[in-house]
């Protein structure tokens, strides 16, 4: 007796190596049966223990449905067979071939000539072929996976660099200067600018006396803003408060 | 981790209530427990208070119960549909729900030659996690009631020991001596072991007890060849009465279902006896599966 059950594929042991069927063709067809979600050509098997069965016919359904499995494991798992009882076996393998025959002289009209040497490789260097296309597609399949886990990364860590971080207090905010640091590094024709922009009363004037003042102290540096006060000509508490603040702004 | 079926293919004669009190007074020896229902009628999913709901839309293990676990060899898992038992027991046991559609999803179930094995696959996944899987079943031979045995290393036969039910023991081992066993074989398991058939929802009638029920119990083991249960479970009311518990939510009758041990704690004068069944068949379960 013949039973037809719906068995997992991983069940089933194939002695026909994958290599001996073109990558393009397996890729084409386990498509097709993901489309439809299931396998139409069953596979034939035989029992060869418990919970395993030995592949008689269907070799190309099989691995097709392999592939569809790996493409998508959650369909996949299992395949429409025919489970054969070994005493029919010879019997399958005739109706099998009878078919086989009886289909084939369609297939090959017109093939009568002779065909021309070189243009069919020979089995060996196909199979090769094949086996070169598989692992070039899971090759190509490592890569993306591995270029959009890269590609991930890479967001990550540009997100990370790009966030400034939450606190952008005075003392740290890079390139802005306090009043202080910029009356001592500054050279005069920046310094009147600066304080022009800032729309500090006669920066001009103010600069040149800043700059004379700080050329007298202790290593041409202010060491606070006491020293400013009494140094420089001209410069009252109350400007110097105004530049602090102005400073202190931008 | 052991596994334990309560299993009868008659109808009615206690496997729920054995299965799910159980469970319970396992539980409350500090066990982790499994409870797994796989009976279409979902009476032991109920038993434990995981059917509170009144319309079919708030319910919630219709896409997630037993029949996903027999339904694919790596998609579902037992961590995927598990469930904590709600109110009915402290502490409360781990429930893998069932649901009425396993009736209509048997057929595709038939289809798949790997049914019956899954589920004692997937078991085999969580022996760090339990002491005890009890799996209650339906009262049948179906394919549901050989997923259950074959998971199964232990069986227990709930009956009442009347004739009539007695005819179906010989089915039933044949059951377990061809099909499951040649299972748990390929699975590379022991045996089923049978502890025996439980007296269960027998008649505490004092004239009965003296007179026919020997000869009940003589006739399991020397006509039909199965071990015989010590712990005897007698008919009771607070054993039906503990499940059937409701209460009132706003106008609308919610179950309660609790299971033996805690009803006691609450009506002990009506339920005591009962529950110290259930501890003494606990006691025998214990010291004959030797944990
Ligand atoms: N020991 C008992 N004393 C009193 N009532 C009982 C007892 N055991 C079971 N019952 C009642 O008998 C009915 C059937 O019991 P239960 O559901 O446990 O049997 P079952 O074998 O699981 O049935 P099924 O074959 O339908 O699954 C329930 O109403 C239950 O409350
Ligand atoms: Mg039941």
């Amino acid at each position: 007796m013949v039973i037809f059950l719906m068995i997992d594929i991983e069940n089933i042991i194939c002695n026909s190596p994958r290599s001996d069927f073109s990558e393009s063709q397996l890729e084409k067809l386990a498509d097709y049966i993901l489309k439809v979600e299931g396998l139409l050509q069953p596979v034939i098997v035989k029992k060869a223990g418990f919970e395993s069965y030995e592949l008689i016919a269907g070799e190309l359904a099989y691995h097709a449905a392999m592939r569809a499995k790996e493409k998508n494991p959650h369909q996949g798992e299992m395949v429409n067979a025919f489970v054969i009882q070994e005493a029919q076996q010879s019997y399958v393998i005739e109706q099998l071939a009878a078919f086989f025959e009886a289909l084939s002289p369609h297939i090959s009209q017109g093939v009568e000539a002779p065909e021309t040497p070189g243009i069919v490789p020979a089995q060996d260097d196909q199979r090769l072929f094949n086996l070169e296309q598989r692992l070039e597609q899971q090759g190509q399949e490592i890569r993306a996976e591995f270029n959009s886990l890269f590609q991930q990364l890479a967001e990550r860590i540009n997100l990370l660099e790009t966030t400034p971080p939450p606190e952008p207090s005075a003392e740290t905010s890079g390139p802005v200067m306090g009043l202080l640091d910029s009356l001592n590094v500054l050279d005069g024709k920046s310094l009147r600018s600066e304080l022009e922009r800032r729309n500090i009363p006669r920066a001009s004037i103010l600069a040149n006396a800043i700059i004379t003042a700080r050329d007298k102290q202790p290593q041409q540096v202010f060491r606070g803003y006491g020293d400013v006060v009494a140094s420089v000509k001209g410069l009252g508490d109350k400007t110097l408060i105004k530049m602090i603040d102005a400073f202190a702004m931008s | 981790m052991k596994t334990i079926a309560i299993y009868h293919h008659k109808g009615g004669v206690g496997k729920t209530t054995v299965a799910v009190n159980l469970a319970a007074v396992l539980r409350k020896r500090g066990k982790r427990i499994l409870l797994v229902d796989i009976d279409a009628q979902a009476n032991s999913t109920f038993a434990t208070g995981l059917i509170k709901f009144e319309f079919e839309q708030e319910d919630d293990l219709k896409t997630c119960n037993v029949y996903h676990l027999l339904e694919n060899t790596h998609l579902i898992f037992v961590e995927n549909v598990v469930k904590p038992s709600n109110c009915f027991n402290q502490p409360e046991i781990d429930v893998v729900p069932s649901h009425i559609t396993l009736i209509s999803q048997q057929p595709n179930l038939t289809r798949f030659a790997s049914t019956a094995i899954r589920l004692a696959r997937k078991l085999d996944k969580v022996t760090e996690q339990y002491d005890f899987v009890i799996i209650d079943t339906p009262p049948s031979l179906d394919l549901y009631a050989q997923a259950s045995l074959t998971a199964a290393d232990y069986l227990i036969i709930p009956s009442d020991l009347k004739p009539f039910s007695n005819q179906g023991l010989s089915s039933v081992g044949e059951f377990v001596n061809t099909i499951i066993n040649e299972n748990r074989e390929g699975l590379g398991k022991e045996p089923l072991n049978i502890l025996g058939v439980l007296p269960s929802k027998i008649s505490p009638n004092p004239m009965y007890l003296k007179h026919t029920f020997p000869k009940h119990q003589l006739a399991i083991t020397e006509v039909y060849n199965f071990p015989l249960m010590e712990t005897v479970i007698l008919e009771r009311t607070a054993l039906s009465k503990c499940i059937n518990q409701t209460i009132l939510m706003g106008d609308l009758e919610i179950p309660a279902p609790q299971s033996i041990l805690d009803y006691a704690l609450k009506a002990p004068q009506e339920a005591k006896a009962s529950a110290l069944e259930f501890e003494q068949l606990a006691d025998e379960v214990l010291s004959k599966i030797e944990v």
